[in-house]
């Protein structure tokens, strides 16, 4: 393992123009990520997460647009790639899977050819016959049995199980440097959850990819990341190692995050929930944009958490938050 | 896929009985009698009793009905009332021209509306988008008559003395003569009227393709170019709208986000992995409007001067042919029934979702 980072994403501000206004959907996000490393972005629907993933690949949709910033994948920044230089990149260096494995492939393509296809876009030396033998591998690394018929399947054919290794396989066809999973166990029930985590785990450790694993289920991260960065409203509110994380959260959005997870066997009258909700994108109040919702705010009686933004600060050795409170300490 | 097909014939069977009887009832149902219509006015009513003896019209109406159901099945459509001929050696004359017409019609609004509406959901909100769409709503809203009264004026009478001119009228010029295509084989065969020899010599672009003679060939196809246009314009339009909102629909699912991080060219993922999904419905929306393609045939043909089925059945709904108006009603009502099961099995074809059992 290198210490220089896969990736490196600094200041990126993904906007959406709309006819209400701008949504600032990512505002500023910083993180890296090292070869073989996994780095759990988190958060609640709709607080940046798949537009920071979206934005490093540049598939954001329109009215939506990178406005600012730069993602320096192995050395370089991939913003100024253009179009047809940037499908180089996606599938082959960095690939991506995505939430709903049953809608995420084409109906009307047998999933063997589906897979075929990252396979002839990116080595066009193959012949058929090599590509054929690829697929049936890939299928079988990734758990399918009898993969020989189920390349003939269509994606109907499929549970959702299936549906989300097929797309994993498709993911690892070309073994990239860089894979965004982006919800990939949301859809699935839990004991199928499982045994996909357990699959992204083993291809990281056999291929030493890097991994960002998109995620609203702080279980989930307990379980995979090594690295967690914590996003609210577009920006990353806190950041720090898995153990640091779990042990000692700080931002008081992440405390409330881990208190509202159930521990089963533990009986609870009400499950602890964040009140209020996130507020408008589109006019931000000034301060910090957990402010409203904040208790700690309150119990501490801070003024400044309304009218001025804190920075990302880093307040322990690899642990940073962007939280008033901790002002003296870094 | 054949027992699929073969259920489905099976099935149209009712169809077509249910087609036979209401064409039958409706014509009787008709104000008017086909005596007068045919021996005017001042027929007497002796000279009216021995003309509805002679077609059996004066029998009672469950057994016209089932001597005309008879003779259908023997593949008999009886004799025209107005022409004193049979109906067969009508259809061999007129459907061709028809057939070819509509065909071409098709082709044409496929063949320009699928492109248009591909331009415009890929160019989604530009000027090209705004641009095709501005053709198609004017295409979808303009009478076809009024269409083909001005494309006639346009280019047989603005454009005439420049090489643009196309004629107005009629399915080959003056003096023109193709040979039928069997005679060009050198084959020695006399065709009975009402053959399939004849059927395929009557259809003037494509027995002049068979017989070789180019000169025929392009003076047949300048003549159908403005009955195509004018005919073809409203499915085109709508071919053309369904293409666009079905792949902009298709272009923001999920699949075509993952082709497209797997690495794809935008043109890649919009041919190969939006396309064909933008296609089923569309694929509806063409078997629809060949029905109203047939209908629409009856405008132009009357417009342009061709012999086709449009104005035959004009004629004989006029002259209370009964039989002519059922032949043609049935023959137009088959071919429906076919077309529609075409557009079934392009299904099974372009969506593996759909099960054949």
């Amino acid at each position: 393992m290198t210490d220089e980072p896969m990736l490196k994403v600094e200041n990126l501000r993904t906007y959406f123009f709309t006819r209400g206004g701008t949504v600032k959907a990512v505002d500023g996000v910083n993180f890296e990520v090292k070869r073989g490393q996994v780095l759990a972005l988190v958060g609640e629907s709709g607080c940046g997460k798949s537009m920071t993933a979206l934005s490093i690949i540049q598939l954001v949709d329109k009215p939506g647009k990178i406005v600012e910033g730069t993602v320096i994948f192995d050395g370089e920044n991939l913003l100024e790639r253009n179009r047809s230089q940037m499908t180089e990149i996606r599938g082959k260096r960095i690939s991506m899977i995505f939430q709903e494995p049953r809608s995420s492939l084409n109906p009307v393509i047998r999933v063997g050819k589906q897979l075929d296809e990252v396979l002839k876009l990116h080595y066009e030396d193959m012949d058929k016959h090599e590509r054929r033998q690829r697929v049936i591998q890939l299928l079988k690394d990734v758990g399918i049995p009898d993969p020989e018929r189920r390349a003939n399947n269509y994606p109907h054919e499929m549970s959702g199980g299936m549906a989300q290794r097929v797309m994993i396989a498709m993911g690892i066809a070309c073994e990239p440097e860089l894979l965004i999973a982006d919800e990939p166990t949301t859809a699935l029930d839990v004991t199928i959850q499982a045994q996909v985590l357990d699959l992204i785990r083993k291809l990281r450790d056999e291929m030493q990819m890097a991994v960002i694993f998109i995620t609203h289920d702080m279980g989930v991260v307990a379980e995979m990341a090594d690295d967690v960065a914590v996003m609210y409203a577009g920006t990353i509110v806190e950041h720090a190692a898995v153990g640091s994380l779990f042990e000692e959260p700080m931002h008081p959005y992440t405390q409330g995050l881990i208190a509202s997870i159930p521990i089963l066997g533990e009986f609870k009258d009400r499950l602890e929930v964040i009140p209020g909700t996130v507020p408008s994108l589109i006019d931000m109040p000034p301060g910090c944009r957990f402010a409203s919702r904040c208790k700690a705010r309150v119990e501490h009686n801070l003024e400044k958490c309304l009218h001025e933004e804190p920075e990302l600060l880093e307040v322990r050795e690899g642990h940073q938050v962007r939280c008033w409170l901790y002002e003296e300490n870094a | 896929m054949g027992t699929f097909i073969l259920r489905r014939l099976i099935l149209s069977i009712p169809v077509l009985l249910g087609i036979l009887f209401l064409t039958f009832a409706l014509t009787r149902l008709l104000p008017g009698d086909p005596c007068r219509a045919a021996l005017q006015e001042k027929a007497t009513e002796e000279a009216c009793n021995a003309f509805n003896q002679r077609y059996g019209l004066d029998r009672p109406i469950t057994v016209q009905f089932k001597i005309y159901l008879q003779d259908f099945v023997q593949g008999d459509l009886g004799t025209s009332i107005k022409y004193n001929y049979s109906v067969m050696r009508l259809i061999v004359e007129r459907l061709p021209t028809t057939l070819e017409l509509s065909i071409m019609a098709m082709f044409f609004a496929v063949a320009v509306g699928i492109p248009l509406g591909l331009l415009s959901a890929y160019y989604h909100n530009s000027s090209i988008d705004i641009g095709t769409m501005v053709i198609a709503n004017i295409g979808v809203s303009m009478p076809v008559f009024w269409l083909g009264l001005m494309l006639a004026y346009f280019f047989a009478v603005v454009l005439k003395g420049t090489p643009f001119v196309l004629p107005p009228s009629g399915s080959q010029s003056p003096g023109m003569q193709i040979q039928p295509f069997y005679e060009a084989w050198g084959l020695n065969i006399e065709p009975a009227r009402s053959s399939v020899w004849a059927f395929i010599s009557n259809m003037t672009i494509t027995n002049a393709a068979l017989a070789g003679d180019w000169a025929g060939f392009k003076d047949g196809f300048r003549h159908m170019i403005l009955p195509m246009v004018a005919l073809g314009t409203i499915p085109m339009s709508i071919i053309a709208r369904m293409t666009r909102s079905s792949l902009l629909e298709v272009l923001g699912q999920n699949y075509v986000k993952t082709a497209r991080a797997k690495g794809a060219y935008e043109r890649n993922v919009v041919l190969n992995h939006a396309f064909r999904n933008a296609m089923l419905p569309v694929v509806t929306i063409i078997g629809l409007s060949l029905g109203s393609l047939l209908s629409g045939a009856l405008l132009t043909e009357t417009i342009f001067g061709l012999a086709g089925v449009g104005s035959a059945l004009y004629d004989a709904i006029n002259g209370r042919d009964y039989t002519v108006v059922q032949a043609f009603t049935v023959i137009i009502a088959v071919i429906f029934v076919i077309i529609n099961l075409l557009v079934d099995v392009l299904y099974v074809f372009l969506d593996p979702r759909i099960r054949l059992n």
